[in-house]
């Protein structure tokens, strides 16, 4: 017997076992929700979906409604003011040709990337702390009187966060995109006289899956940070309907809610967390599909 | 001809720079009254593990330390994992499974976090405690001197871990795999016209990326070290001066900030702000090393 074939075959079924090892888990992950998340859902689909939570102790399922609307206004906020700038400045990287400008914002923003999220939402909550005391500041030598109070947790200060996490992913996608243009493509379109805007422009409808798919990755990474809400958006269990008050008033995310629910000691509020995180994990799966198949006819 | 306003788009990367400048500068100024108690106050805070907010007495040795040991369970997990996945799904596996495999993978690593702590705090605690600690503590009763005695709950240092270490192996996998498609043709060719056996052949490849690897695993421990909720849901939230017996609930830097900056009066405040510095910083190192020196090997 061959005993560096023996020792191959031997390294070669440990390969395998330790990589189906490592499987168990996601699998395991991924049914778990699935099943426990399905299993909740059924007993009221409508009601899980839009109901407040349940107050603590009381039998009721309730639903997670103020924390699934949260997330929808706190994301479509992130995703104004952070789709365009990251956009915009991987158009300025690319086809700006700036000697120092593009390169620099290129290498600090692919370290941004890996930025601790919790930071981010500390940063932002202690910038409102900073302006505050600014503002405070000026009211007192102007002898204005009185105390202007800034309120922490709402869904501004949310997003905010939220689009400095989601700039990085979606600016390298795109600059990525942009860098791959062929070179006749941009030579052909710079030829017919076109200002840099219109040529940005219409170069941007050649990339535009690369644009998209960076759009779709960005938005399912701050679909599911919770970090960086903790201290700006705070979770709020209620709907607020009013106009102004809704932007002045903490405000609920589907992934504050699975942490606030699942270390808590009430049963329908863990049933509620599984079913959130179906709910999450289904939406970030159907992005995650999308995307693929973005890149897939790219 | 209009004037060409294609300037004005640099507003944006500027915008962005100022982004990342606030980010640090409001970290700093928050915690200077820290820094204006002079340099061996902050040499205390840093060196030892106190928690005592009857006197505002503060260390957060047990958090960096937390923090540290967290992120290594973690970071021996998942190179163990994602070499072994990254290896069997370019090398090994049928074509047939390999798209599903690949996709299974990428998947874990849009798995939010918080979805990864619920599903350690309801089945992979109680499965360690009741399979791992226990059995170990209760055969080997000499190791309850080095890894200490588990919690009730099972929630501990070691969970943190191994939940941490499931979370960023498919991360560092889809580095790691996308390395070895990258191995050039001619290269592989030439392994097996030695004669060399399949795993001959695979440890040499391992050999050939270990730059890529190494990117992999440094990117992977600045997410370990950052990551926030997960850890906090499952390692237990206790300051433990004796972080080093990993069987013992612990706080690390982030889930400490999660848990107590809320709460923070006084001088408490700028501690968590320095803690959060101190995070930031590993992370800004760990990613220049990254940029700068392994960048290329695995980006283009």
């Amino acid at each position: 017997m061959d005993l560096r074939r023996l020792k191959s075959d031997l390294m070669i079924t440990g390969i395998i076992i330790i990589s189906l090892l490592g499987m168990i888990p996601l699998i395991h992950i991924f049914l778990t929700v699935a099943w426990r998340g399905i299993n909740v859902i059924a007993r009221d689909p409508l009601g899980v979906l839009f109901k407040e939570p349940p107050i603590p102790g009381s039998e009721e399922l309730g639903g997670i409604g103020p924390h699934v609307l949260g997330s929808l206004i706190l994301i479509s906020i992130a995703s104004l003011i952070g789709i365009p700038i990251s956009i915009l400045s991987a158009i300025y990287t690319v086809e700006g040709m700036s000697k120092r400008l593009g390169p620099l914002t290129s290498l600090l923003v692919r370290i941004m990337i890996e930025f601790p999220t919790i930071v981010i939402g500390l940063s932002v909550y202690g910038a409102v702390l900073l302006i505050e005391e600014f503002i405070n500041d000026l009211v007192k030598i102007f002898g204005l009187g009185g105390h202007i109070y800034i309120p922490r947790f709402n869904p501004i200060t949310g997003a905010i966060a939220l689009a400095i996490v989601m700039i990085p992913y979606v600016y390298t996608q795109s600059e990525d995109g942009f860098k791959n243009i062929p070179h006749h493509i941009r030579e052909a379109v710079y030829s017919l006289g076109f200002s840099r805007i219109r040529a940005s422009i219409v170069l941007s409808s050649y990339v535009k899956s690369a644009l998209l798919s960076g759009i779709m990755i960005g938005v399912s990474k701050i679909l599911s940070e919770t970090a960086p809400l903790l201290f700006t958006a705070f979770g709020n269990d209620h709907y607020v309907t009013r106009f102004p008050d809704v932007f002045l008033n903490p405000i609920g995310s589907m992934t504050l809610w699975i942490y606030k629910a699942g270390l808590s000691p009430y049963d329908n509020w863990i049933d509620l967390a599984w079913a959130a995180a179906f709910i999450l994990l289904m939406i970030i799966l159907v992005l995650f599909v999308i995307s693929r198949y973005i890149i897939y006819k790219r | 001809m209009a004037k060409d306003l294609f300037y004005l788009f640099s507003l944006n990367n500027i915008l962005i720079m100022i982004l990342i400048f606030v980010i640090l500068f409001v970290l700093i100024i928050s915690s200077t009254p820290l820094f204006e108690k002079g340099f061996s106050k902050v040499v205390y805070v840093l060196t030892s593990s106190i928690w005592d907010p009857v006197y505002d007495r503060y260390g957060i040795f047990f958090a960096i330390g937390g923090s540290l040991v967290v992120a290594l369970i973690a970071i021996i997990i998942a190179l163990i994992l994602s070499i072994s996945t990254a290896v069997f799904i370019v090398e090994i596996s049928p074509s047939k499974i390999r798209a599903p495999l690949e996709m299974m993978v990428d998947l874990g690593v849009a798995v939010p976090s918080v979805v990864y702590g619920l599903w350690g705090l309801f089945i992979l605690t109680p499965f360690l405690r009741d399979h791992v600690m226990k059995p170990l503590i209760d055969s080997i009763p000499v190791l309850k001197n080095f890894l200490g005695s588990y919690s009730p709950s099972g929630t501990s240092i070691f969970t943190a871990g191994v939940l941490l270490g499931i979370m960023i192996y498919p991360f560092a996998t889809s580095i790691i795999r996308e390395a070895i498609k990258l191995i050039p043709f001619d290269i592989k060719e030439a392994l097996y016209s030695l004669g060399l056996t399949k795993w001959e052949v695979i440890k040499n490849e391992i050999f050939y990326i270990r730059n890529s690897i190494l990117a992999g695993l440094l990117l992977a421990f600045g997410r370990a070290v950052g990551e926030t909720v997960a850890v906090a849901m499952v390692v237990g939230n206790i300051v433990n001066p004796e972080f080093y017996k990993i069987f013992t609930p612990g706080y690390t830097i982030a889930s400490l900030l999660a848990n107590q900056f809320l709460n923070a009066t006084g001088i408490m405040i700028p501690i968590l702000y320095f803690a959060a510095l101190i995070l930031f910083s590993i992370g800004f190192i760990v990613n220049i090393i990254v940029a700068l020196y392994l960048h290329r090997s695995f980006h283009r």
